[in-house]
């Protein structure tokens, strides 16, 4: 699950910018976010909790940002069924509108390619999600998908000092395995939420959230040719039904809600303090097409998945003097997941994550600004795979610090800079231990005009097990064009 | 404040009311412990004793698995996935080799948690005679559809030396304007139905001409050919002991130096082809020549049917087999052959198997 909850956040608050991304200054600064101030990087239940509902307090002038990214990820440190390199390209325009007392709106459109060198065997477009149910052909090969993603949002003071936002979303995208079993992908994404913030007194708001989604990813394995495809429906790692035809097509559908809520305090300009709170539950059913006594079923569920996650963060910031600002951030996290066929017990997860994090930014000059930030976490994992008699307990100590600096070369010209070092004990994704994880990160931010600026971004990220020869790595490149008064 | 309250009762409410439970049964917790046993009576009165170090083939949705008896008789296993199971136990008599002891368990249901004791009692099988002994038709591995390496093996079981002469090799793929299905006794009357192809060897049954002598293989060749001329993945089948040759086709392959089984159906101008993975092939001995009225399950040596898709329905007749044999994919270049040799407990799902590369003339 906290594959689930990292692989959720990479893609959709990243790859599908929506509303809530962090900036590219901050992320320029080896993305610290604890003690740096930014207009997107405040603790308030829009930046911090992502309630649509407080976009009215949070926006207050219009803008249009275009972001085209590029993200790669590539190494030898992976799991049985992934790519050997994962390209990503995708452009995102964002714009946002204030309508004065009438509200504020938010659209955003994307549109990704994502292309997947050399995967082995799997043919689901998320394999490794906590549950068991993975789907193989025999080969490696290629799958590119692409599609768009739109969203729009709005938020708008309901009743006197009571603010009530909604979004919608929609995405699909398209994939292919070009060699041997040639599946095709349809995946296709609904979310929804709905936010309400209410004024408590002048400086607390105290806001509450739904949002919910529903997403099926259809896989047809059809050969144009009167050939048969072999796929395999595995049920755990060792054991896997086997389906021989042409053509076989599966469906995996996932149905989730989420409960958000937050608190934010911001007294005056030299602090503020946010509490965030989600609940979230989904479940996951892949659905088979069967035939029993020459019948043919559709939609026989062959595995289904239960996710549950509890997220409490708070993080705080205060200015203790004009140039130094010192912040806070903590946070518990629980995943629980099972999975089960045939109503049995196949799989069973459960991690729990403590982190606490501290940073304090400080302005040398007029023109220099440095951050540090220490990130600690610490990882309980219990994984019961119980239908391949395996179970383990692991926990993980893990520690990151990071330091950025922002320097003002010309006017309104900034290069900014970050690196990071960190130590994951257990690496509950790849399974490796004794990580050495490595971040180093570059930008440039231009705000010349008054009209628009531009930020660019380049990072690149690095993990390797302490005792192997292998490693993994991931490299970003993002811009943003962000024009002003729309 | 009230608006506060409600919002924090629906959200206790949701929390706590719309969480699932996991079942409570844990797959990969089953257990069996099997008894295999066989009767070494030689007279009416039972002499049951274990059967040592026999071979036990666990199937069931998840594949196949290979065990072995202890020297108890017993097989124990935990740690199995539920699923509905058959077991098949396999050894050789303990005094004459030629006699194989076969037993089989169907629709075992293992459930996790669970230990289940089933009793395997085998059964001494021998000198059965002809049965067909391998099926290769899926095509080898190539990209187009090149189909026609296909073969039969025959295989003779029995001590005696068997003859060829008027016993015939059926497809079995008709059906009546779909009402009946392939292979089904149709009109009850005790004629196996269905019947597209049908070549006999030369000669009539009584006749001693074509010896088919023990423990040998057969081969008969769709094309008597070296297929790999045409696709470099097949097999040669150049000194097949036997070729399907239509001679009421206007130019079938015809190696002269292989002897032919000729087709029985002038109506039938069309080449000797099988399903490449699902159909019901047939051999008789040739005493029923009437197949336009259906052949004589009497006459009927050996059938099988055979589906890459198993939860199909199975459509022939009961007397002729009581299971489907697991067909590999089309263009795999896998053939289906008995686990042993002519090894025939009349439930082809327990006796065959699917090969990686198919052995014409070879187990």
């Amino acid at each position: 699950m906290k594959m689930k909850f990292i692989f959720t956040v990479l893609f959709l608050g990243f790859f599908f910018p929506t509303f809530f991304s962090q900036s590219l200054r901050t992320m320029s600064m080896a993305g610290i976010t604890i003690p740096l101030k930014d207009v997107d990087n405040s603790c308030d239940p829009y930046d911090f909790g992502g309630n649509i509902s407080y976009l009215y307090l949070d926006e207050t002038t219009s803008w249009l940002k275009i972001n085209p990214s590029l993200n790669t990820n590539w190494g030898d440190y992976k799991r049985p069924y992934d790519a050997n390199n994962v390209n990503l390209y995708g452009i995102n325009f964002t714009g946002l509108k204030t309508l004065s007392t009438a509200g504020t709106f938010i659209g955003s459109v994307s549109y990704i390619y994502d292309s997947r060198i050399n995967v082995n065997r799997s043919v689901k477009y998320n394999t490794y999600q906590g549950d068991p149910f993975f789907i193989n052909d025999t080969t490696s090969g290629n799958i590119h998908y692409n599609g768009p993603a739109v969203n729009f949002g709005y938020s708008f003071e309901l009743l006197s000092d009571l603010y009530f936002g909604a979004s919608v979303g929609y995405k699909i995208l398209n994939g292919f395995k070009e060699i041997y079993s040639q599946t095709s992908t349809v995946l296709r994404d609904v979310d929804g939420s709905l936010g309400l913030t209410y004024k408590l007194f002048n400086s607390a708001y105290l806001s509450a959230g739904f949002s919910t989604y529903n997403s099926q990813e259809k896989l047809t394995i059809e050969l144009a040719d009167p050939v048969d495809d072999e796929i395999y429906n595995y049920h755990g790692d060792t054991y896997f039904i086997t389906q021989i035809g042409n053509p076989i097509s599966e469906k995996i559908k996932e149905v989730g809600y989420s409960w958000n809520s937050q608190f934010y305090l911001n007294p005056d300009k030299n602090s503020e303090a946010g509490l965030n709170f989600v609940y979230s539950n989904s479940d996951q059913k892949v659905l088979l097409n069967k035939s029993v006594n020459g019948n043919s079923l559709l939609d026989v569920e062959d595995g289904y998945s239960y996710f549950n996650e509890y997220l409490v963060e708070f993080k705080g910031r205060y200015d203790l003097t004009p140039d130094l600002t010192v912040g806070l951030k903590g946070s518990w996290l629980y995943n629980s997941c099972w999975s089960s066929s045939q109503s049995f017990l196949v799989w069973d997860w459960n991690t729990k994550t403590a982190g606490a994090g501290i940073g304090a930014s400080y302005n040398i000059s007029p023109f220099l600004l440095l951050s540090l930030e220490y990130n600690y976490s610490h990882v309980n994992a219990d994984s019961s795979k119980y239908i391949d008699d395996h179970f383990t307990t692991v926990y993980s100590n893990d520690h990151i610090i990071r330091i950025g600096g922002e320097y003002e070369i010309f006017n309104k010209i900034f290069l900014r800079a970050g690196g990071g070092y960190g130590f994951i004990g257990k690496d509950i994704i790849y399974g490796g231990s004794n990580i050495k994880y490595f971040l180093t990160t570059f930008g440039l931010g231009f705000n010349l005009f008054e009209s628009f600026s531009i930020d660019f971004l380049l990072d690149y990220n690095n993990y390797k097990p302490k005792q192997l020869d292998y490693s993994h790595s991931l490299f970003d490149g993002l811009i943003t064009l962000k024009l002003f008064n729309i | 404040m009230n608006f506060l309250k409600i919002i924090s009762l629906i959200l206790i409410f949701y929390l706590y009311g719309c969480m699932q439970n996991p079942p409570v049964v844990q797959d990969g917790n089953g257990s069996v412990v099997l008894k295999a046993v066989w009767d070494k009576s030689l007279d009416s009165i039972p002499d049951i004793v274990p059967l040592q170090n026999a071979q036990v083939i666990l199937s069931s949705q998840y594949g196949m698995q290979v065990f072995y008896t202890g020297s108890d008789g017993f097989l124990r296993l935990n740690h199995l996935p539920s699923a509905i199971y058959s077991i098949s136990i396999k050894a050789h008599h303990p005094v004459d080799a030629s006699i194989i002891l076969v037993g089989a368990v169907r629709n075992l249901n293992i459930v996790s948690g669970q230990t289940t004791t089933p009793t395997d009692t085998a059964k001494p099988v021998s000198s059965t005679g002809i049965a067909i002994n391998e099926i290769y038709s899926a095509g080898p591995v190539n990209n187009i559809f090149y189909i026609y390496d296909l073969f039969l093996e025959l295989y003779n079981s029995s001590d005696s030396i068997k003859f060829l002469d008027g016993m015939q090799v059926m497809r079995v793929s008709g059906t009546d304007n779909g009402l009946y299905k392939p292979g089904g006794d149709w009109y009850h009357n005790g004629k196996m139905q269905g019947i597209t192809y049908i070549y006999k060897f030369p000669g009539r049954p009584g006749e001693r001409n074509f010896p088919f002598n023990p423990k040998q293989f057969l081969v008969l060749a769709g094309d008597a050919i070296d297929h790999r001329k045409a696709v470099s993945t097949s097999i040669d089948l150049s000194h097949a002991d036997w070729e399907f040759y239509n001679q009421y086709m206007a130019a079938d392959i015809d190696n002269p130096n292989v002897p032919n089984l000729i087709n029985m159906r002038p109506d039938n101008g069309t080449k000797f082809l099988i399903g490449l993975n699902d159909d019901i092939v047939a051999v008789a001995s040739g005493v029923d020549t009437s197949w336009n009225e259906g052949i004589d399950i009497s006459s009927i040596l050996d059938a099988v049917q055979y589906r890459a898709d198993i939860n199909l329905p199975k459509y022939i007749d009961d007397r002729l087999d009581r299971g489907i044999v697991q067909a590999p994919a089309r263009y795999s270049g896998k053939s289906i052959q008995r686990k042993e040799p002519g090894m025939d407990t009349n439930d082809g799902s327990l006796d065959w198997e699917i090969l990686s590369s198919p052995t014409p003339g070879r187990q």
